[in-house]
């Protein structure tokens, strides 16, 4: 049979060429401000027509969202036309639970390893505050940055060494979270040993939904994003439950809920890695970065280890007729390092493991059966290679 | 440990297991070449960017050893035909990826595949569509990534936005080297693929001669020796 031949290669990538040309110009960015076109967000509901929660951006099936009361709920159903998506719960989250300090002297104890950094970065340089900057966005020198500066600020006021690198990933597109994945790796390559790598945002829903009072006390609410393709979800998912098992207890309300969205967000590059949403566009700034404060200690005490006040209502055991006035328990929290780091290893396995099976795959398809014995007799030494 | 690096550390086991051979043989590699280069990849990345100039700088393991790698490849490719279509396609690749960075939804969450591997797909596609060969993928893969910086860099320098370029900032599990071993995967996938799905070969009349896939009855037929989806029976 006569072998056909190709057209040139060259007027192939002209043609190639005048088509992307022709798309250039219709390209805009998808940037954050799409929200102020059009209510962007996607509504969450329960399977029994419940509001769950809102999200700025699209929500996919298989996403997981834990609620403020840690219930947790797998997305079953998304309609994209009317921004709806549904999930069913599939059960409550178990938090880690803390001993409780009795002893005075137990105040003191050992924080090891405060020469591990904590480090952080904002992919979208833009994201600011309209109440306090004036407006949603400003390239390269967000409101976001004075925000992620607080959060350092409070980090270093517990002893933590924090480092925030505040290079510009504009313009917000696409390519911003390639672009931040290389402040990241700076930041480690620079900062090792690491403790945690935390991605700085702020959210794009409607106000109310990051409204809060903690401790009597106005500011914003914090929401935690984890990406669910990353190999460290699991690892990574354990530091935001041990987050908000402390928070709840110290700072009822300030974890708003935590969101397990398709993607990596990077944090695949460091099993305590975690994108945190301070507050929304139309909050204030200030109530952002009150909300820091409280955020640092929680962080401080999640990775490092400590004792804090629980702020829970009293012991259920209490005679009948007594006031329920909350009860200050002191609780111990131990180092993360002290801690097993399940998931990280099990990820690293799934994909070696997804690596072998795949190229016993591609062998398959790609050799006889003759070339495969062939191969293993090379592997084995029982033939040497040409 | 990223994906980025368990992948390169995974290749270099299947490299040292021999297992990777008909790839670097069509990358005029051989296994210590290959682990050299990858290791080079990986040491380099742990030492800090070098600064080209004004919020230009350049990382050894994610640009540099990769570039190195890519010029190697291109010095061995068989034909000026090669040479030409590695040169196009990288131009090709790195517009693709460029768009693809203006054009994607910004949120990962939102974009079908993660933009740590999408602008390697991306770059891979449209390298084997135009290269057609696995030297010309990684070639593509590679230098397109790079271009995709350069222009926004350019970019930005024009809208006076102070963001940085950083080439392969990211050491071994930035886009550059990701995309460029992607390309070159998808190539090699691709093109076994296809020949599996025909039946063989359509080119019964190629064979292996001198590290190349050659016309054994008509050396100076340029057009057909470029196909590496063609095998040795």
């Amino acid at each position: 049979m006569k072998v056909q031949r190709r057209s040139s290669p060259i007027k192939a990538a002209a043609v190639f060429l005048v088509l992307l040309t022709a798309v250039l110009p219709m390209s805009k960015t998808r940037a954050d401000n799409w929200y102020e076109k059009d209510p962007g967000y996607f509504t969450l509901f329960d399977e029994e027509g419940g509001r769950l929660t809102v999200m700025a951006s699209e929500m996919f099936k298989d996403d997981e969202y834990i609620s403020g009361d840690n219930r947790h709920y797998s997305i079953y159903s998304v309609d994209k036309k009317s921004k709806y998506a549904f999930a069913k719960f599939i059960g409550d989250i178990e938090l880690p639970q803390f001993e409780e300090v009795v002893d005075e002297t137990v105040e003191t104890l050992a924080q090891k390893d405060k020469n591990r950094s904590i480090l952080l970065y904002c992919t979208h340089s833009d994201e600011s505050y309209v109440p306090s900057d004036g407006k949603s966005s400003i390239p390269s020198e967000g409101g976001i940055y004075d925000v992620a500066e607080s959060f350092r600020d409070s980090l270093e006021k517990k002893g933590v060494k924090a480092v925030l690198d505040k290079t510009s990933h504009d313009p917000h597109d696409a390519g911003a979270y390639r672009r931040s994945r290389q402040t990241a790796m700076e930041l480690i390559r620079k900062n090792t040993p690491v403790a945690a790598v935390f991605d700085i945002h702020r959210d794009a829903i409607p106000k109310e939904h990051y409204d809060a009072m903690v401790n009597g006390e106005y500011m914003s609410r914090v929401r935690i994003v984890i990406g669910r393709s990353n190999q460290n979800r699991k690892a990574n998912e354990q530091l935001a439950y041990k987050i908000k098992a402390i928070a709840d207890k110290a700072y009822p309300g300030l974890i708003k809920d935590i969101y397990i969205g398709k993607g990596e967000y990077n944090q695949e590059l460091s099993p305590r890695s975690l994108l945190f949403e301070l507050g929304t566009h139309e909050i204030s700034k200030e109530a952002a970065q009150k909300a820091t404060d409280n955020l640092a200690d929680v962080v401080h005490k999640a990775i490092f280890g400590g004792v804090f006040k629980s702020k829970e209502p009293a012991d259920k055991g209490q005679k009948k007729g007594q006031a329920q006035a909350p009860k200050d328990k002191r609780l111990k929290v131990s180092p993360i390092s002290q801690e097993e780091q399940k998931g990280a290893g099990r990820g690293i396995m799934w994909f070696i493991v997804v690596a072998v099976v795949g190229f016993v795959i591609f062998t398959l398809i790609s050799k006889s059966g003759n070339e495969i014995k062939s191969s293993f007799e090379n592997i084995t030494g029982k033939k040497k290679r040409e | 440990m990223s994906v980025g690096l368990t992948l390169l550390v995974v290749t270099g086991i299947l490299f040292l297991f021999g297992l990777g051979h008909n790839i670097l043989d069509r990358m005029r590699l051989n296994d210590k070449a290959a682990l050299f280069f990858m290791a080079g990849i990986l040491v380099g990345s742990f030492i800090p960017n070098i600064p080209l100039g004004n919020r230009v700088s350049i990382n050894i393991g994610g640009a540099i050893i990769p570039l190195v790698l890519a010029i190697y490849v291109f010095s061995k490719a068989g034909t000026t035909k090669e040479r030409i279509r590695s040169v196009l396609a990288s131009i090709l690749a790195g517009t693709g990826v460029y768009i693809a960075g203006r054009l994607l939804p910004h949120e990962p969450e939102t974009m079908m595949v993660d933009p740590n591997y999408v602008y390697g797909i991306i770059a891979g596609i449209i390298a084997y569509l135009f290269g057609r060969s696995r030297r010309a993928s990684f070639i593509a893969g590679i230098v397109g990534v790079l271009l995709a910086d350069a222009a926004q860099g350019i970019v930005n320098y024009a809208n006076n936005i102070s963001a940085p370029v950083r080439f392969g900032g990211a050491g071994a599990v930035d886009a550059v080297v990701i995309s460029g071993f992607l390309a070159v995967i998808l190539a090699e996938v691709v093109g076994e693929l296809r020949e599996k799905i025909q039946g063989g070969t359509k080119k019964k009349q190629m064979g292996f001669h001198d590290g190349e896939f050659v016309n054994l009855v008509d050396f100076d037929t340029e057009e057909e020796t470029e196909d590496e989806g063609a095998k040795e029976k």
